[in-house]
């Protein structure tokens, strides 16, 4: 039963807090030392997520000289050989660390499918919930911490719960998600609304009646219920004052704010990095906007002006600090964009041939995988899956992709789809 | 080349030669679809009489609970179900003074006297006005499209609330006058507005918001597992071609051109009918016999997708799922098949009369059933699932719980503006009988301003006058904050939790203590449940 194992937590918890009950001063003080920063052992995965399905072909794997090339050019890295857009200095400058999958090939051309197949690695099937990676990572780490261990920054989820794994392993969404007002200012919108951290008698008191009424309910097990205590159970220990510092930008230097860049998806670069420091398994940070039917080349190039400056930040901090080795940073979409150029300076849906960035813990950086046709229409090298893409990723962060977790249906599913097999060159 | 029109092997595709050609004059066509139209109405009718609710929901009973009760089968107790049928019908918790006037009443006649009183109150068609416009235009539920559908809800209320028939509310939507002033604070063109107005969008949207029907997996190719051709779903957008009054006279039917290719398609039913598309039909004619065809087609998709999402409302899960691909092959058949058929029938034999449905359903014997888990059990059933409350219904049942007045829609309605709105927005889920409650969801009714200025008496009128209630003993006070938020009588190990913590606290204000309760208590499961 995939619930149960979420009921002997909440139980758990609910002691937990019991016990606490005495102290008025300090939020789970059994718990606390947990969230603050030490040496840390387990991987991260910090996915920047271009959302809308990014010109692949106008970022990693340019084609100039051909009329599908468009306008951009291309320049020089670090690395001998491996030459990006020109709208992507910085990143050029850190090349060493990451590397470039030039084969990606997919079946899914519409957004909604393609997110739920690329986050999953898998088709869907029949009544079977299948986890996004997020979930799965996390559930693998099962880190005890009071900050969420999948936190979604920027965006709306397109696979919003815990699937089979259960809804604490739901991720916690943060700048982006229903209802939020459309506001720009990334200071404002990367706020965790309503979290509260000082506690009064009147709060002590309340809390500890709302977990001793939980032990008195009569309302039975359920897939709702689970939901409703678990994420009630996660929000207080994020009101415990150290995990809730994780989310405070304020703290870090002005220096560093300004090098990230100062936009939403900039200051959730940043963010991701606070959170991977302090043990967070998976982060997701958003940037959207890549759906360009037209006028892709303006809008490309202001997007790969956020996309270098986040990036090459979070590649140099994370170096800087010594985490980069035990974080692995994916950067991709949901698929490309077709290599030709329609009537309105644009380009449309395409899963055939793309690529995606990555880089850090057991990737090998400085790498080219796969080649595409000088038209970029062509694969001209063995295609890389979704499921191959998935294998590798788990196998950088030391996991078996072969592991098997019990679905709602009673049937067992891999970390990755059998059908995929890790990229022998990038580990 | 017409590889649209050429294309005639898959079953649902074939139809005799003078349909695929239009050779029947235009005035001729018109009048057959339009007596067809007068001749179902005329039957409809005829039977309208026989379908009672009473009737409804005894055949409910005869497909879903062939022992009689006591035979394994037990039913929630009279406040439970007070609570599940007011937040059905009226969007919110029972008001504390409804939990006591039902105690007051007669046992044997209470829970039809409060089917009737919800009913005919405005609060009921305001709910339902929710729950047909999320069926219907999704949309508006993403930020994109909160502002264009205020109309619609505003129309949709007044409609239902004037006793509309549910087949005159698709025809009104569906054939509307779309060059008609476009300011109209209220009518149904938000459906249009929230589709773009485009022909694909609307076609896919149709489909599935009155018909049950996917077709969208079909705009871009021919599924292999799916019944619909990418040809039949852009004969089904044709009948929502733009046209402009150059291209008359025609010499046929308008056409619409699959996207980046040559075929061109004309509007066709997706099933065989005797209906033909007028070739001289302007935009509204052809969206007309669009819907008359709805109406007539065979496999009565349009009352049954009616009453299988009429079902979810009030029992999470559909009859069929998933809702919006009744054509599957697994979906033909079986004890799930046989009851939307029957219903169907009886909707339609109804004179499609909503009300009455509702009445059938919530008098049912599988309403009063106890909730458990949400996994999907075969009939007969024994429980239903537990379901997480809307937005709408946690924000309405707050206020109540609260005693402050419910937000009116027919009068001051401030649409997407509203404190509710963006409240139900925050809190919006998909489906009820799998909601999924967020971090954030938490963070906000635990922490929230809206939640925390109801725990002084200034913001709670219900706490305020419980204050005043010196006279009341302890152990009445804390029953009456279990009966105003739960809607039942505190349990005697409630009860003693509460009485524990009243006393370990002695140094806070009686107003603390009670507004920590109430605060306590909306923050259970239980409170954020339909059970």
């Amino acid at each position: 039963m995939p619930h149960s194992r979420l009921s002997r937590r909440s139980m758990l918890r609910g002691l937990t807090l019991g016990a606490w009950g005495g102290s008025t001063t300090s939020w789970l003080p059994t718990l606390a030392e947990v969230a603050a920063e030490s040496p840390r052992k387990p991987k991260s995965v910090i996915l920047i997520w271009l959302n809308g399905g990014p010109s692949t072909i106008d970022l990693w794997d340019l084609k100039p000289g051909h009329a599908n090339g468009g306008p951009f050019r291309e320049i020089a890295t670090t690395v001998p050989g491996m030459r990006i857009s020109e709208h992507l200095p910085n990143l050029a400058s850190v090349a060493s660390e990451f590397s470039i999958i030039r084969s990606m090939a997919t079946r899914e051309g519409d957004h909604a499918r393609a997110r739920v197949a690329s986050l999953t690695g898998y088709t869907p099937q029949g009544a079977i919930a299948f986890p996004a990676i997020g979930s799965l990572v996390a559930h693998e780490f099962d880190i005890e911490s009071d900050i969420p261990a999948y936190v979604h920054i920027g965006g709306e989820p397109a696979v919003t719960g815990g699937g089979f794994l259960g809804p604490q392993y739901a991720p916690f969404v943060i700048g982006g998600g229903r209802g939020r007002a459309a506001l720009e200012d990334a200071n404002v919108r990367l706020k965790v609304d309503d979290l509260v951290t000082d506690v009064t008698p009147a709060r002590g008191y309340r809390l500890r009646l709302l977990t001793d009424l939980r032990s008195v309910s009569r309302m039975p097990s359920a897939p709702v219920v689970d939901s409703l205590d678990s994420a009630r159970e996660r929000a207080l220990r994020l009101m415990n004052p150290k995990a809730a510092a994780a989310f405070s930008l304020d703290d870090e230097k002005p220096s560093v704010r300004e090098a990230y860049g100062t936009t939403l998806f900039g200051q959730g670069c940043l963010l991701a990095r606070r959170l991977v420091e302090r043990g967070v398994s998976f982060v997701e940070v958003t940037l959207d906007g890549w759906d360009t039917h037209a006028n892709n080349f303006e809008q490309v190039k202001t997007l790969s002006q956020q996309l270098d400056r986040g990036v090459a930040s979070l590649f140099k901090d994370l170096s800087d600090r010594g985490l980069l080795s035990d974080t692995l940073v994916v950067c991709q979409g949901e698929f490309g964009r077709t290599p030709s150029i329609n009537g309105q300076g644009g380009r449309d849906h395409w899963p055939a041939t793309w690529a995606v960035m990555l880089g850090g813990a057991g990737v090998r950086g400085g790498e080219i995988v796969g080649r595409t046709s000088a038209d970029g229409t062509r694969l001209e090298s063995d295609p890389v899956r979704t499921a191959d893409l998935m294998a590798t990723v788990f196998q950088g962060i030391g996991l078996d992709p072969r592991k098997q977790n019990m679905s709602n249906v009673g049937r067992p599913i891999r970390l990755a789809d059998p059908e995929g097999t890790p990229i022998k060159e990038l580990l | 080349m017409n590889r649209c029109q050429d294309f005639s092997g898959r079953r649902w595709r074939r139809r005799p030669a003078s349909l695929r050609h239009g050779t029947i004059a235009g005035a001729g066509s018109s009048t057959v679809w339009l007596l067809v139209v007068f001749v179902v109405i005329v039957t409809a009718r005829a039977y309208a009489e026989e379908v009672t609710p009473a009737a409804v929901a005894r055949r409910i009973d005869q497909h879903l609970m062939p022992k009689p009760p006591g035979e394994g089968v037990s039913f929630v107790d009279d406040p439970a179900f007070l609570r599940r049928l007011t937040l059905d019908l009226a969007g919110r918790i029972p008001a504390v003074s409804e939990v006591y006037e039902y105690f007051e009443q007669d046992t044997g006649a209470r829970r039809h006297t409060a089917v009737r009183r919800l009913m005919q109150s405005g609060i009921y068609y305001r709910n339902m006005t929710t729950f047909w416009r999320r069926s219907w235009v999704p949309q508006a539920d993403t930020r994109e499209f909160a502002a264009v559908t205020d109309g619609f809800e505003v129309w949709l209320f007044q409609r239902l609330r004037d006793g509309a028939r549910y087949d005159e509310l698709v025809a009104d939507i569906l054939t509307q006058d779309r060059s008609a002033d476009g300011s109209a604070s209220s009518g149904p063109r938000g459906f249009y507005d929230a589709n773009l107005a485009k022909p694909e969008n609307l076609a896919a949207s149709s489909s599935r918001a009155f018909m049950g029907l996917n077709l969208d997996c079909a705009q871009c190719h021919n599924h292999p597992y799916s019944r619909w051709t990418r040809e039949q779903f852009w004969q089904t957008a044709a009948f929502f071609a733009v046209l402009s009054t150059q291209d008359l006279p025609r010499s046929g039917p308008p056409k619409i051109r699959i996207p980046e290719t040559k075929t061109e398609c004309e509007p066709v039913f997706l099933t065989p009918t005797d209906l033909r598309v007028p070739p001289d039909a302007d935009s509204l004619g052809l969206r007309q016999t669009l819907v008359a065809w709805m109406k007539h087609d065979g496999d009565r998709w349009m009352a049954k997708n009616a009453v299988n999402r009429l079902w979810s409302h009030f029992f999470g899960e559909a009859i069929i799922e998933p809702m919006d691909d009744l054509s599957a092959h697994d979906a033909q058949s079986g004890p799930r098949a046989a009851l939307l058929d029957d219903l169907a029938s009886m909707f339609i034999a109804s004179g499609y009369d909503l009300d009455v449905m509702v009445e059938g359903i919530v008098s049912s014997q599988p309403y009063r059933l106890p909730s458990a888990t949400a996994s999907r059990s075969d009939y007969p059933l024994t429980t239903v699932p537990i379901r997480g409350l809307t937005g709408e219904q946690l924000y309405d049942s707050l206020q109540v719980a609260a005693g402050l007045p419910v937000e009116r829609m027919d009068l001051g309605f401030r649409g997407s503006r509203s404190p509710r709105r963006e409240f139900a927005s925050r809190f919006y889920v998909e489906r009820t009988h799998g909601a999924e409650r967020s971090i954030t969801q938490a963070l906000a009714l635990m922490n929230g301003s809206l939640v925390n200025d109801m725990t002084t008496a200034k913001g709670n009128p219900f706490l305020a006058s419980l204050l005043t209630s010196a006279f009341m003993r302890p152990d009445d006070q804390i029953d009456t904050v279990f009966l105003a938020v739960l809607s039942r009588h505190a349990t005697a190990a409630e009860t003693e939790a509460v009485r524990k913590h009243f006393n370990d606290n002695p140094a806070l204000p009686r107003e603390d203590r009670l507004g920590g309760l109430f605060w306590a208590l909306v923050n259970t499961a239980e409170f954020s449940t339909n059970h």
